[in-house]
């Protein structure tokens, strides 16, 4: 080998090694989440009858701007038979406000009636229930013995956007 | 005359006579409306480059004249036709019809009633909203929709009935005609 | 003071601005040299220079916005409105705003296709035109991004179609949206701002230095006539606020801006959304990349290339009719959003493979079998080149005068009405000025021409 050679790939190397470390730098665009699912606390099992629902902002930032964001609205659920769920209120189709109608036991869509089953949070009908992804993002629930409910994590993409028309 | 600019200026000119008629005059949908700031664009563009087309190396010939009396006929005709050719006035019967529709989910009165008035009835249409949600109420071709109202609240539209025909009366709010909130609107010829 | 005073501030201001330019001579400020024309021109010479000058439109009148504008969930459409409602002059200011927008879109896909019929592409010019279809893409994200700041139900929309088609693509979606959306909606804003007024205007600027001839040529009619239309357009149809996004009420049906329609047209044919709506655009795109590679023919002129023609027309008329497809909405209200909003796929593509086939014919048939007709005559009488169009003195003179009566009468009625708060009108009569001060510099060039006689 040519001295010559030597001192360019030692360059080389040496730049690769260098640069090597603001490699993983590009995370910097990726995880751009302003905040993160910790563990919080909701509310209590005696404050929310059975069949009855919960609209609460997770996570809490205490900035009413930030708080007022579509994608941190949860629905806590109590169904009929006492069992917690929480869904993201977020309907899957156009992101419009989704509720809990205890009198059909099931979750409504204001919008354009696409119409959830609270007990596994898939669409059945109307628009949301024609995409792909027809399943609400589900919270993760964590219940202690004083009976606080805590949220602890999400399961699913928020404001996937829609499908199809 | 300059070939390019030639075959240019008369395309933009059709493309936005088009456009126009599309957005002013177009019954196949209410959403071309919104074609008209780009179309008006497009014929500015058009007739901009016209005269420069026509009138490079000397005064156009009748035969390349043709196509362009072609474009602005189809334009005159297009456009400003239906203005002169609007449709007939209706006289008002002087009747007054007034109805009370009560929404629910998913209904209008629980069974969507047919509704029959004459040609130039004057009619009244009052919304009682009795839902959970909100609702409104629109006779599809005869007037706009009323503006959407909560639970608990009502309002009032009031139109002419000035074309015969079967048309629907719906709440114009999406997926809510389609979940069954749709009855039919009559409107017969004058009786006397 | 006197005679000699005058000379010397004469002298003075002639020793700066001559000391100013020598020292810009070094800049690449004057690598680029304006060129106004003597004479009307066609405007296909410098289609690119007045897309250019739309730009420059925008982002002056982006710049003004800015200040009042604010990117977040709360403020967005409140604060337009204030724009809208409160500030003086913006409404005026918005509109022309929007209005360039759809004036740069236009003359860009213009500037486009007037380069692909005359075959400008050749001939060394390949870089250039790829740097053009890069910017051409660049302006139509930018015009995407910025419709959607307001927040209003038709943003909204967008929005969401967007999120979807990026979440779409199959492996890195999920990372891509997390990049270009952020998480939540104070996320989303943000980031479509900042791509609206640094990352893609920036990036524009960029490649524009490598899209850019060095002789620019600036026809000051041309662009007047250009600014009357933007400010006439804006007039006749002011854009409108629309409903601010609230996710408790229901949205009434929109659609997208007219550049995205044909791209949702796609959409709602209900084939694979990463196909229709990131595949097909994309192929669409790489093929204008590529047509300098594609096509070897040495002529210029397109009746020797009738493939690429044909393709060509193809294009255009796919443009112009999946645009209007897009603004189709079923008018039966009483069956289902889906139903209205579905396009029927065989029937929508069998058209789109219909238009490409019968261009291509047509563009065959044309270039071998009537063509070499239409040469033949035309060789046989040629017209006469040495037209000359003149106008008397006084007959300028009396237009230019009553151009300017009419334009001061136009610019009083414009300040009138907006006094009144008549702002259509006030545009309206604002372009119409523009457009007459356009047409007075034309007559100033014949004039001057004539004279030189």
């Amino acid at each position: 080998m040519k001295r010559r050679d030597f001192v360019k790939g030692i360059v080389l190397a040496s730049g690769i090694v260098g640069i090597t470390p603001f490699i993983p730098a590009g995370k910097f665009l990726v995880t751009t989440f302003s905040f993160k699912y910790v563990r919080q606390k909701i509310a209590n099992v005696n404050d929310i009858p059975p069949n009855n629902r919960l609209l609460f902002t997770y996570p809490k930032t205490g900035d009413i701007e930030q708080d007022s964001d579509p994608f941190r609205k949860f629905l806590l659920i109590r169904l009929p038979n006492g069992e917690f769920k929480a869904y993201s209120a977020v309907c899957l189709h156009l992101w419009c406000i989704i509720d809990y109608k205890p009198d059909k036991v099931d979750i409504e869509c204001p919008c354009h009636g696409s119409t959830y089953n609270a007990q596994t949070g898939v669409a059945f009908k109307g628009p949301a229930s024609k995409q792909f992804n027809k399943t609400l993002p589900e919270v993760k629930l964590e219940i202690d013995d004083n009976g606080d409910i805590y949220a602890n994590g999400v399961i699913g993409v928020i404001g996937y956007g829609r499908e199809g028309a | 005359m300059d070939r390019g600019m030639y075959i240019s200026s008369h395309l933009l000119i059709l493309f936005g006579i088009i456009g126009t008629w599309l957005s002013l005059y177009s019954n196949i949908s209410d959403s071309f409306k919104e074609l008209a700031g780009v179309s008006i664009l497009l014929i500015v563009l058009g007739l901009m480059t016209l005269p420069v087309a026509l009138l490079k190396n000397g005064p156009p010939n009748l035969k390349q004249l043709s196509p362009t009396a072609g474009v602005l006929i189809i334009g005159v005709i297009l456009i400003g036709l239906p203005i002169f050719t609007g449709p007939p006035r209706v006289v008002e019967s002087g009747r007054i019809i007034n109805i009370t529709l009560i929404s629910t989910e998913w209904a209008f009165n629980q069974t969507n009633p047919t509704i029959q008035v004459e040609l130039g009835d004057r009619v009244r249409i009052t919304l009682i909203n009795n839902g959970t949600i909100t609702h409104s109420i629109e006779v599809v071709g005869l007037g706009p929709p009323s503006p959407k109202i909560n639970p608990g609240e009502n309002i009032t539209i009031e139109f002419v009935a000035t074309k015969e025909g079967t048309f629907d009366y719906i709440c114009p709010i999406p997926g809510h005609a389609e979940f069954g909130m749709h009855g039919k609107f009559i409107v017969t010829s004058r009786t006397k | 003071m006197g005679e000699k005073g005058h000379k010397n501030i004469g002298k003075l201001l002639a020793d700066l601005y001559n000391w100013v330019i020598d020292r810009l001579r070094r800049t690449v400020l004057f690598g680029i040299r304006l060129v106004i024309p003597k004479k009307l021109l066609s405007i296909h010479g410098f289609l690119g220079m007045l897309t250019l000058v739309t730009f420059i439109i925008l982002g002056v009148t982006g710049v003004l916005l800015a200040f009042y504008y604010k990117p977040s969930i709360t403020q967005a459409y409140t604060s337009v409105k204030l724009i809208n409602n409160e500030v003086e002059f913006g409404i005026i200011i918005r509109n022309i705003h929007y209005h360039a927008a759809n004036a740069m879109l236009i003359l860009a896909i213009y500037h486009l296709f007037y380069q692909l019929f005359s075959g400008k592409y050749k001939v060394r010019n390949e870089v250039i035109w790829i740097t053009g279809i890069i910017t051409g893409v660049l302006t139509f994200l930018e015009a995407y991004t910025g419709y959607d700041l307001i927040l209003n139900e038709r943003g909204v929309l967008a929005i969401n179609i967007g999120a979807s088609l990026t979440n779409s693509v199959p492996i890195i979606g999920r990372t891509l949206a997390s990049i270009l959306l952020g998480f939540g909606f104070s996320d989303i804003i943000l980031h479509f701002y900042i791509f609206h007024i640094l990352v893609i205007p920036l990036l524009m600027i960029i490649i524009l230095t490598i899209h850019l001839p060095r002789n620019l040529i600036f026809d000051p009619p041309v662009v007047a006539v250009l600014g009357g239309a933007i400010l006439i357009a804006a007039g006749l149809y002011p854009v409108p606020l629309g409903e601010g996004f609230n996710p408790n009420i229901p949205p009434g049906i929109t659609v997208p801006e007219w550049y995205i329609t044909g791209l949702y047209a796609l959409l709602r044919t209900g084939i694979d959304k990463f196909v229709a709506g990131v595949l097909l655009p994309t192929l669409f795109i790489v093929y204008f990349l590529l047509i300098p590679f594609i096509d070897k023919n040495k002529s210029m002129s397109w009746h020797d290339r009738p493939l690429i023609t044909g393709l060509g027309i193809a294009g255009l008329a796919q443009i112009a009719l999946t645009t209007v497809w897009g603004f189709y909405i079923n008018p039966n209200k009483v069956i289902g959003l889906a139903e209205r909003l579905a396009i029927d796929p065989i029937q929508f593509y069998i058209i789109l493979a219909i238009i490409i086939a019968a261009s291509i014919i047509a563009s065959y048939v044309y270039s071998i079998y009537i063509h070499p007709k239409i040469s033949q005559n035309r060789t046989s009488n040629k017209t006469v080149k040495n037209f000359k169009f003149t106008i008397s003195e006084r007959a300028i003179t009396a237009l230019v005068i009553a151009a300017i009566a009419i334009q001061v009468i136009l610019t009083i009625y414009s300040i009138n009405s907006y006094a009144n708060k008549l702002y259509n009108i006030s545009m309206i009569s604002m372009g119409a000025s523009l457009t007459i001060f356009g047409f007075l510099i034309h007559l100033a060039r014949i004039f001057s021409a004539q004279e030189g006689d």
